[in-house]
């Protein structure tokens, strides 16, 4: 961990800054599983599996939980160090991550290239890979459809605000990992 | 080129797949149920029935057609599954099923003798005799051919049967008697011929040590991949051994891809019906741009070009970025 991320993750695992951003985790996976359903069918027979996933460029982590009875899966923000007996582990970018969720990428072409590492049982990461793959999630317009009749224009604003966002997370990770991510 | 161009038959794992293949350009989409009955039994993965419909609907009305794939081998005085498996494509308007079975293809000739039946890759009948005889038999129409053909075997071959032929175009090679391979059995008592599951997932980990990735299934290691490697499945076939005191080296296949993006046209001389890309377990990034590129060769090809490119996207697509045309050229020998 470089000097710069130390205290990035300590602040990220505040209980007060990780209980908001769990909050916030947990209500997009449940608006997911509300509107992509089909996800949680091809995931029934993993209730209880656990998954970490870690965005290589993230001080933190996320453990998923999977959940019985087509209820979303939990989020949890961790430090990665400190998890030891999930049943898989996903490590790669958080822009691959995110396009992984969407099926914007071939996750085998990742793993083939050592750009995505998956470790543990891979019956986990197979069906999860599966799951989301068909679910055809798009992130905005997904979290804009819940606006209401105001859905256009927080797409709209969604995806000028994803643009910046981009651009400030590739300015952050330089800084605070000493590396180009671009 | 002269003759019919040929069909595009592409994989789909899922219905966001099935959509996907059909919007980049197949012809035909093939897929399975979500179980044993066919050969990519994967978790998460393949279609329910109301699925099923929904992915025929989709395709129909957009002029294209949906194969099933019911080609694993039923388990004795345990057919339920893959007769109501035939049933159910029947009733819900599948333009064909892909057999291997002998007893199921008697089935759906004797219950369903309106469908079509192709005969699956897993029934490995490699000469005229065979197909002959499975379409006198059931009225096969169609044989996907097994990958051990050479393009002159493919070419004398189809003017000696009364039945159309579907080769593999892209995608996994099986470098093993396909139907008959036992390897995956005897590791994880799981089989690809039975079960549906070449090395199942729930029998497959991969460990990180140092910078090395090491894979193995059911506990066996098959595979230790170097940080500079590119990794493979874990597959036996495409594990590494080490035999008589010898360093561990591939002994059956390297990780690689099939890929006939160069031979499109001996193909197609040979008399050759329909191209099939491997893949019903790939996510459908992959599905799409590999259906893509094989739309503009076979478009190409139609029309006298070979479209600059396409080869080269496909060989950023094959396994470990490796490909080769396999039997069809035989270019070991």
């Amino acid at each position: 961990m470089s000097f710069a991320e130390r205290p990035v993750r300590r602040l990220l695992l505040l209980p007060g800054t990780r209980h908001l951003a769990e909050m916030l985790l947990n209500r997009l996976a449940g608006l997911l599983a509300r509107r992509h359903a089909g996800m949680l069918d091809r995931l029934a027979d993993f209730a209880g599996a656990t998954c970490l996933i870690v965005p290589r460029d993230l001080p933190a982590a996320f453990l998923l939980t999977l959940q019985p009875a087509a209820q979303p899966p939990q989020l949890e923000l961790v430090d990665p160090a400190c998890v030891t007996d999930a049943r898989a582990t996903i490590r790669t970018d958080l822009a691959t991550l995110l396009k992984l969720l969407e099926g914007r990428i071939d996750g085998d072409a990742l793993f083939f290239s050592r750009d995505l590492m998956v470790e543990g049982d891979m019956e986990v990461v197979v069906a999860l890979r599966n799951a989301v793959d068909d679910a055809g999630i798009d992130l905005i317009g997904d979290s804009a459809a819940a606006c209401g009749p105001f859905a256009a224009p927080a797409e709209k604003l969604g995806r000028h605000m994803a643009g910046m966002a981009a651009r400030l997370h590739r300015r952050l990770a330089i800084t605070i990992m000493g590396g180009d991510t671009a | 080129m002269t003759g019919a161009p040929l069909e595009l038959v592409c994989p789909a794992g899922t219905p966001a797949a099935l959509r996907d293949a059909i919007d980049a350009g197949a012809d035909v989409v093939y897929l399975g149920f979500r179980d044993e009955t066919n050969a990519r039994n994967f978790p998460g993965l393949n279609f329910s029935r109301p699925e099923l419909r929904d992915g025929i609907g989709y395709a129909h009305r957009r002029g294209r057609e949906v194969f099933v794939a019911i080609n694993t081998y039923a388990a004795a005085g345990n057919q339920a599954a893959w007769h109501r498996a035939i049933d159910d494509a029947a009733q819900l308007g599948a333009d064909a099923v892909i057999v291997a079975d002998i007893g199921l293809l008697d089935y759906a000739a004797t219950k369903h003798p309106g469908l079509r039946l192709h005969l699956s890759v897993q029934a490995a009948a490699s000469h005229a005799e065979a197909i002959r005889f499975y379409h006198e038999a059931f009225g096969v129409r169609r044989v996907v051919l097994p990958r051990v053909l050479t393009v002159a075997e493919i070419a004398q071959l189809t003017r000696q049967i009364p039945v159309e032929t579907e080769v593999f175009a892209f995608g996994g090679m099986c470098p093993m008697a396909e139907g008959r391979c036992s390897l995956s059995s005897y590791v994880t008592g799981q089989s690809p011929n039975r079960q549906g599951v070449c090395s199942p997932a729930s029998h497959v980990r991969y460990e990180q040590r140092g910078e090395a990735l090491v894979s193995s299934l059911g506990g066996s290691t098959i595979n230790i991949f170097d940080k500079a490697e590119k990794a493979g499945y874990p597959t036996l076939c495409k594990g590494r051994f080490a035999v008589g005191g010898s360093y561990a080296d591939y002994l059956f296949e390297e990780p690689t891809s099939l890929s006939t993006g160069e031979i499109l046209h001996d193909l197609a001389r040979a008399g050759v019906k329909a191209l099939k890309i491997e893949g019903r377990q790939r996510g459908r990034a992959y599905v799409a741009e590999v259906v893509r590129q094989f739309r503009s060769l076979v478009d190409g090809m139609a029309g006298g070009d070979a479209p600059a490119g396409a080869v080269a996207a496909l060989r950023q697509l094959a396994e470990g970025q490796q490909e080769t045309s396999g039997a069809y050229r035989k270019g070991w020998r």
